[in-house]
């Protein structure tokens, strides 16, 4: 059996036994909600349907009821479709890069990152469908075979791309996550008393029945699809990257934009990470599990991808100043001085400095600081893309085209509206799915338990 | 046909007599329908569930398909084809423009009977030829359905014959008892309209009794006066510049200046490229002698207190207050004289911030160099600068070589007194007043208080205006596309209006309005016959009458006589006495009203093209504003007005009229002086029109007409903001490469690659590998195969450009480009395909931010700041079909494609809406349709398209495009498949000029030019290969389609 230093950090707390783990993560499905529970869901669906609705006049009366004007033809939407595709992140760098690690503690935040992963994507994808000027047509974006002729889509459009690679991100990310859940819809199964509860796991546990060859299965699936989607990791950041580093707009034409991408989708899917299982350890009395040594792993994550986000932007500046060419230099001078100098301000503020003082282990060790930090991020990270897009845009080549961006209600409620979509969703899964792994966890309980970890003196 | 016939059974070829009878049946067995139809019997009926299933089945589909609403689509065919309409072909006729002080000769485009699109007419003499954006805008004003649709009587609507019976027997009463009776009427050059007054006057006018002075000034006794009918009056009248010539040559006429022979032209506040007189005429002189390439280039000095298009191409400009334009002109007279070695009249200036006295001195000089090869006109309304500016000319020679008077621009009369008129309605003297072509309850507050007085009100207007509502009478007259009329703009050239369309509604040419009340029952048509008849074709027989007539109605011009120039209008004017009566009373804030370019007198405000094209230096659509320098904002108004940060409101009292303005920053506005537009705060009018405030009661009234500067100003912040709609927020180049400048020393003496000084170097970078190379070498992709066939292309004449916005609304017209209204515009998002980016030069420039050392980030903050007197260029930007297109790359459904023809392609019905064309764009020339503008209810009123009548202007060779796409200029595409089409058809290649575009087409100064440019004997090849052609933004790689030609200065050096 996998031996564990003593020294290392306990990755579960408490004399947790096996049906302990069972319980604790079970809990929550089986039981009522409170109603705290109650509370933050009925907020969420309400933000939820302003967002519909704003949505839905969006797609009745057209485009033009945003703040969207001949210069800036991309603000809030595709901030809002970057932020949330890179929040959509960690939950697969998480499960599958570190599996491949064998990161042991990825265990306990696994499931709701990944989760959180799939909601994310669905509300990225939300934005590309609904800036299009005409979305009953957004199925021509597809290649499929059609009758107009010969017509086909257009291979060398970053948004084509964009296209496939958040499809098979999505996909995979889906499946990825539903054959890690079968052990544990099994569990509830076995546990469920109702008829329709159980019913329904039943469907949603495939069959298991822990034999040992499922098991031997179950590890080979989860390795290969591990494989599969850790290239995805990189590419599907890279890719959205590439819908501004292959324009010509200065600001956003520079090489750099991939991994400075992907650096940043993965600083803000864990900062999402962190926001979201801060809050549900202490919601669904986690705190066993998701120890101060997830989060102060995570915070590690977040102040490396953090400094590589900052680097990249003292990059591009010294890029601006060294290419020599005058549109470029001013769009970066532009973007820390102009008339969004605060913008600038906000995403260095949040995104460089602040998570710098992670470097000291007291202050990543500590939740509050750690959750504070998190939140930061997140609005750093939503600047960083309305910099990059809106900064850009607005004053390109010809002075004359120069102009503000203002969003109306609108923007700003389907924003808002995403986040509530989010939430709802989120909610609903705390309350039915198992939100750890939790026949993962038990692989680990003899290795790094606390309990187990004290029997070895 | 083969006679083999096919049985289906045996018992079919035996025909069988069973198999005949149920053959003949049409159904084989018995359909109970009756049975079940027929109410008595219906519980006997037996039919079956299957019959049942079958009537519910028809039924429902029955219902069902009744429910389905088939379009109705109500177009009517012809039932006998007229000979010369031929569907999908358009039909021009000759026609002419004259309202508000503009005259065009025009051709006019209609398709299928409607009149679509107005464009100038080269068979008049192509120095005069061309049209503004009013001009070429105005045809949608025809289906205006707020037009009067007949005539009314105080509102309700009444018969031609009843109204024309009541009529006669009222004005026949005050006839009879010896009343008066006024035609308030516009300016006319008609011979015809001047012949139905003298007709109307021969019935109508009265007597007044004059006392008679002899020489000895001693009163020799009366004597009986005809007074006129006719009062002539313009909103905006040029009474000082008649009045002037009246005095110094003993005609009150405005003569041709020649602007093409004029080598240093001075033109003290008046706008000549835009509004001033024959503005058309001059540009095109202008701008001729406007091309460095040429032997000799004019020198153009500008004094002025706003700045105008005049003022923004000149290559000297002094900002004065306009109570100095009396000293300029006398002390560039002083000068001249000094220089003819005379004594001259002398002045000085209230206030100099910007080396007046300097520029006055070199203007001078380079006149007398230019003796009798110069101009110099003036914009004042008295006639004492006037005829100041009548002595400068004469001294330096012009008249009879750059200023004919024997030919004299007639568009534009004396106007007659309206003190005079008012104080005789409010006695009670005028019995009945008819309105003509006019609308003076607007554009003269006097008049206004006193129309109630007389007693009979009849308005000629074609759609309700100020006067009209006020009417007892309204007897609408023909818009002028439905309309018979003969013009002469200038003496001895002649033009005719005709018809291009049945009038739409009940209306009637005012004209015979006039002379159906004094008896006279002939059709106007024929009234102008006989005027021709018994004038220009007299002596003439009838056939050759008839065919003169013919073809001046086919070429919508007929040339007279040519003149001689007459020796009898000698110059005897008194320069001294003049400038010693030229008043200048200061004030602390001085004010300039102006005319735009766009909305002109007001007549025109309910056209929404012209309410949404912005004004050629501010930018500023939908609205009148008070204009200042932004010196003069500083710490009080907001500068930078744009969406978020609105204009301050000023509370501005201008001779003792009280008026809430916005304020807007000018620069090139005097310091201490403001200017304001008039035309604007129309109220009796369609939605577009209703916009801004009208600011004709602030006008003083001098010598019986009203002058359009004033020193009794006062402004108060009204502590209010309000929005304006700018389509330009920002103002400077940034010390881009954007529009390319020069002077013409540089020019001339330089070459353009040269390493320090070259004015135009070819744009090269360095590849991966360090080596310097062409631009067009740096490529990524493949060149699209556009060295065979047609490639077509585009070039832009900076220095021809005046920034005067015809091929603004052209362009709109000919591709039915949505009107979004000023709410959109405010927000960034005009649709127009093509517009003119205007830039103010900047004190601050890269290299003074080297030399001054104040830091790159302070630089470009200053840059953003125009100079408070700057430079001014104009640019007009449309799509430029980069043969390596950013938007084609990046469109995921190939929405936008290059064709083989160079043309970047739009197919709207591909297009799903990314707008990742538009932001890939470095020229943001892609339009996106953030509404559907033809029927969301924000655009009602606005965009013409919404509208059942509007949208007959809608040009049908081009498509509407719906919610959700982009659009853009297209070249005018549809104009490119016809011009090949012609060709083809005449079996010969496409000639140069064959194809031209519709912004091309309404350029009057030839400034944009449209072709093949694989023709190597086209125009547009040969600027391309000018040494002043550059591409905008080439650096990007883009190879542009458009090219644009270096703007060259004839001064020192470039602000």
């Amino acid at each position: 059996m996998h031996q564990e230093s003593e020294i290392r950090y306990p990755l579960i707390l408490g004399d947790k036994t096996y049906h302990q783990i069972t319980e604790d993560v079970c809990a929550p499905v089986e039981g009522r909600a409170n109603k705290l529970w109650y509370a933050a869901f009925t907020i969420s669906v309400v933000v939820a349907l302003w967002g519909l609705g704003c949505i839905m006049y969006t797609i009745g009366r057209g485009i033009g009821v945003w703040g969207l004007n001949t210069t800036v033809d991309w603000a809030w939407d595709i901030t809002n479709f970057v932020w949330w595709v890179g929040i959509g992140h960690a939950g697969t760098l998480i499960s599958a890069v570190l599996l491949l690690f064998r990161q042991k503690w990825r265990m306990a935040i696994n499931r709701s990152a990944e989760a959180m992963t799939i909601f994310a994507v669905m509300m990225a994808a939300l934005f590309p469908g609904i800036h299009m000027g005409r979305i009953w047509m957004a199925y021509w974006v597809l290649p499929l075979p059609n009758q107009f002729g010969s017509l086909w889509v257009n291979f060398n459009s970053p948004l084509l791309w964009d296209v496939f690679a958040i499809s098979t991100y999505f996909s995979v990310s889906l499946v990825f996550w539903y054959i890690g859940l079968i052990p544990d819809f099994a569990t509830i199964r076995d546990r469920a008393t109702r008829i329709i509860p159980k019913t329904i796991y039943s469907v949603l546990a495939f069959g298991w029945s822990g034999k040992a060859k499922q098991w031997i299965r179950f590890e080979e699936v989860s390795l290969v699809l591990a494989g599969l989607a850790t290239p995805l990791v990189f590419s599907v950041h890279s890719i959205v990257s590439m819908d501004f580093a292959t324009s010509v707009v200065p600001g956003w034409h520079t090489t750099i934009f991939p991994p400075y991408f992907v650096a940043g989708a993965i600083f803000s899917g864990f900062a999402m990470v962190q926001t979201l299982l801060i809050i549900a350890r202490k919601v669904v009395s986690l705190e066993s599990y998701i120890t101060r040594k997830h989060i102060e792993s995570m915070n590690i994550v977040i102040v490396i991808t953090g400094s590589m986000v900052g680097i990249a932007y003292l990059t591009e500046l010294f890029i601006a100043w060294y290419s020599g060419v005058e549109f470029e230099q001013y769009a970066f001078l532009n973007r820390a001085t102009g008339p969004y100098w605060w913008a600038y301000a906000m995403m260095m503020t949040c995104n460089v400095v602040t998570p710098l003082i992670f470097f000291v282990e007291k202050v990543r060790k500590s939740i509050v600081i750690s959750f504070i930090i998190s939140i930061f991020v997140n609005i750093g990270m939503w600047f960083e893309r309305f910099v990059i897009i809106v900064t850009s845009l607005h004053r390109d080549f010809i002075p004359s085209n120069w102009t503000m961006f203002h969003p109306t209600f609108v923007d700003i409620g389907i924003f808002i509206g995403t986040i509530g979509i989010f939430f709802v969703l989120f909610l609903l899964y705390a309350r039915t799915f198992p939100v750890l792994a939790l026949n993962e966890l038990k692989s680990i309980l003899k290795s790094s338990g606390d309990n187990y970890k004290k029997q070895q003196h | 046909m083969s006679d083999k016939k096919y049985w289906n059974s045996v018992d079919h070829l035996e025909e069988e007599p069973l198999f005949v009878e149920e053959a003949q049946k049409e159904f084989s067995e018995a359909v109970p329908v009756e049975d079940f139809l027929s109410k008595s019997n219906l519980s006997d009926t037996s039919a079956s569930r299957r019959d049942f299933l079958k009537f519910m089945g028809f039924s429902i589909g029955a219902a069902t398909l009744a429910a389905c609403e088939t379009p109705v689509v109500k177009s009517i065919p012809y039932v006998v084809k007229p000979e010369e309409v031929t569907p999908g072909v358009a039909n021009w006729y000759a026609s002419s423009f004259s309202k508000g002080g503009t005259f065009s000769s025009i051709l006019v485009k209609t398709r299928e009977g409607r009149p679509i699109f107005i464009k100038a007419n080269d068979a008049y003499p192509e120095a005069m030829s061309g049209v503004t954006a009013r001009v070429n805008a105005s045809v949608i004003e025809l289906y205006d359905d707020n037009r009067y649709q007949g005539p009314q009587k105080a509102g309700t609507t009444i018969g031609w014959s009843d109204v024309d019976t009541e009529i006669s027997k009222k004005l026949a009463a005050i006839k009879e008892k010896g009343g008066t009776v006024k035609v308030v009427a516009e300016s006319t050059s008609s011979p015809s309209t001047l012949a139905t007054f003298a007709k109307f006057d021969e019935m109508f006018s009265t007597e007044t009794e004059v006392e008679v002075y002899g020489e000895d000034a001693l009163l020799k006794g009366t004597e009986m006066v005809k007074d006129s009918c006719v009062v002539t009056f313009d909103p905006i009248n040029y009474n000082g510049v008649l009045s002037a010539n009246k005095a110094d040559f003993g005609k009150a006429v405005i003569p041709t200046y020649d602007f093409s022979k004029a080598k240093t032209i001075v033109s003290i506040d008046a706008d000549f490229l835009g509004d001033w007189l024959d503005g058309v005429t001059y540009s095109k002189g202008y701008t001729q002698r406007r091309k460095p390439e040429g032997a000799w280039m004019s020198k153009h000095y500008q004094f002025e207190t706003m700045m105008s298009m005049a003022g923004a191409n000149a290559d000297v400009r002094g900002a004065i207050k306009p109570s100095d334009v009396g000293n300029v002109a006398k002390m560039l007279h002083g000068a001249v004289a000094k220089l003819a070695g005379s004594a001259g009249a002398s002045g000085s200036l209230s206030d100099d911030d910007n080396n007046i006295a300097a520029k006055v001195n070199d203007a001078a000089k380079d006149l007398w160099a230019a003796k009798g090869k110069c101009l110099v006109v003036c914009g004042s309304n008295d006639a004492n600068i006037q005829q100041v500016v009548n002595g400068i000319n004469n001294l330096l020679g012009n008249y009879n070589n750059t200023i004919r008077l024997e030919r004299a621009y007639n568009v534009v009369q004396m106007n007659d007194s309206m003190v005079d008129l008012t104080k005789n309605m409010n006695s009670g003297i005028v019995d009945a007043v008819i309105f003509m072509d006019s609308n003076p309850v607007y554009s003269n507050a006097a008049f206004a208080a006193a129309v109630s007085k007389v007693g009979l009100k009849i308005s000629l207007a074609d759609r309700p205006d100020e006067s009209s509502v006020l009417c007892d009478y309204v007897c609408p007259s023909h818009f002028f596309l439905e309309a018979w009329n003969d013009y002469q703009p200038y003496t001895g050239v002649f033009t005719m209006q005709q018809p291009a369309i049945r009038p739409l509604f009940k209306t009637r040419a005012a004209q015979e309005s006039l002379l159906r009340w004094c008896g006279v029952n002939t059709s106007y048509y024929d009234f102008i016959k006989e005027t021709w008849t018994s004038t220009a074709f007299a002596g003439a027989d009838a056939l050759t009458a008839t065919n003169k007539w013919n073809s001046a109605v086919q070429s919508g011009v007929y040339m007279g006589a040519k003149m001689a120039p007459e020796a009898d209008l000698a110059y005897s004017g008194d320069t001294g006495a003049a400038a010693g009566n030229i008043k200048s009373t200061t004030g602390e804030w001085e004010v300039k009203f102006y005319a735009k370019q766009s909305i002109g007198n007001g007549a025109q405000a309910n056209n929404p093209h012209l309410q949404e094209m912005p004004d050629p230096i501010s930018k500023v659509s939908w609205d009148n504003y008070v204009t200042m320098n932004p010196s003069d904002m500083e710490g009080k108004y907001e500068i930078r007005t744009a969406q978020a940060t609105p204009a301050n409101v000023v509370s501005v009292t201008v001779n003792g009229h009280t008026m809430e303005l916005p304020v807007v920053a000018l620069p090139g506005q005097k310091r201490g002086t403001i200017g304001i537009a008039l035309g604007y705060g129309r109220t009796e009018t369609g939605t577009a029109g209703k916009v801004g405030v009208n600011a004709y009661p602030a006008l003083e009234m001098k010598d019986g007409v009203a002058v359009y500067s004033s020193s009794k100003v006062s402004i108060a912040d009204a502590g209010k903001t309000y929005q304006i709609a700018s389509v330009q927020t920002h103002h400077t180049m940034m010390d881009r490469k954007i529009v390319n400048e020069t002077t013409l020393s540089t020019f001339k003496a330089v070459d353009k690659n040269d390493d320090v000084n070259g004015w135009n170097k070819d744009s090269k970078l360095a590849d991966a590998f360090g080596k310097v190379r062409p631009i067009k070498e740096l490529n990524l992709w493949a060149d699209h195969a556009i060295e065979k066939g047609h490639r077509w292309g585009m070039s832009i004449d900076l220095n021809s450009c005046t920034g005067c916005g015809a091929c603004v609304t052209a362009c709109h017209i000919e591709n039915n480009v949505p009107v979004v209204g000023k709410d959109e515009i405010r927000r960034t998002r005009s649709m127009f395909w093509l517009r003119i980016d205007r830039y103010f030069s900047s004190d601050m420039t890269k290299e003074k931010g080297k030399t001054d050392d104040v830091g790159v980030v302070s630089m470009y903050k200053q840059m953003e700041n125009p100079s408070d007197y700057p430079q001014v260029v104009f640019q007009p930007v449309m799509c430029q079909h980069c043969n390596h297109a950013p938007c084609e790359t990046v469109c995921p459904v190939a929405a936008t494609t290059h064709s083989e023809e160079g043309l970047n392609q739009m197919t709207y019905n591909r297009c799903v809406g990314t707008r990742y064309c538009a932001n890939n764009c470095p020229y943001k020339v892609r339009r996106f349709n953030w509404f559907n503008y033809n029927k969301d209810s924000k655009f009602t009123g606005i965009n013409p398209a919404q509208n059942e009548l509007q949208r007959m202007v809608l040009n049908p060779d081009v498509v509407v495009r719906s919610r959700g796409v982009i659009e853009k200029c297209s070249f005018c595409v549809q104009k490119i498949q016809s011009g090949k089409l012609t060709a083809k058809k005449a079996g010969r290649p496409v000639k140069d000029g064959d194809v031209v575009s519709a912004c091309s087409e309404a350029c009057p100064t030839n400034a944009i030019q449209f072709g093949d440019l694989n023709d190597s004997k086209s125009s547009v090849r040969a600027n391309f290969d000018d040494d002043r052609s550059y591409f905008m933004a080439e650096e990007v790689g883009t190879q542009p389609n458009v090219a644009y030609m270096t703007k060259v200065r004839n001064t020192e050096n470039l602000a």
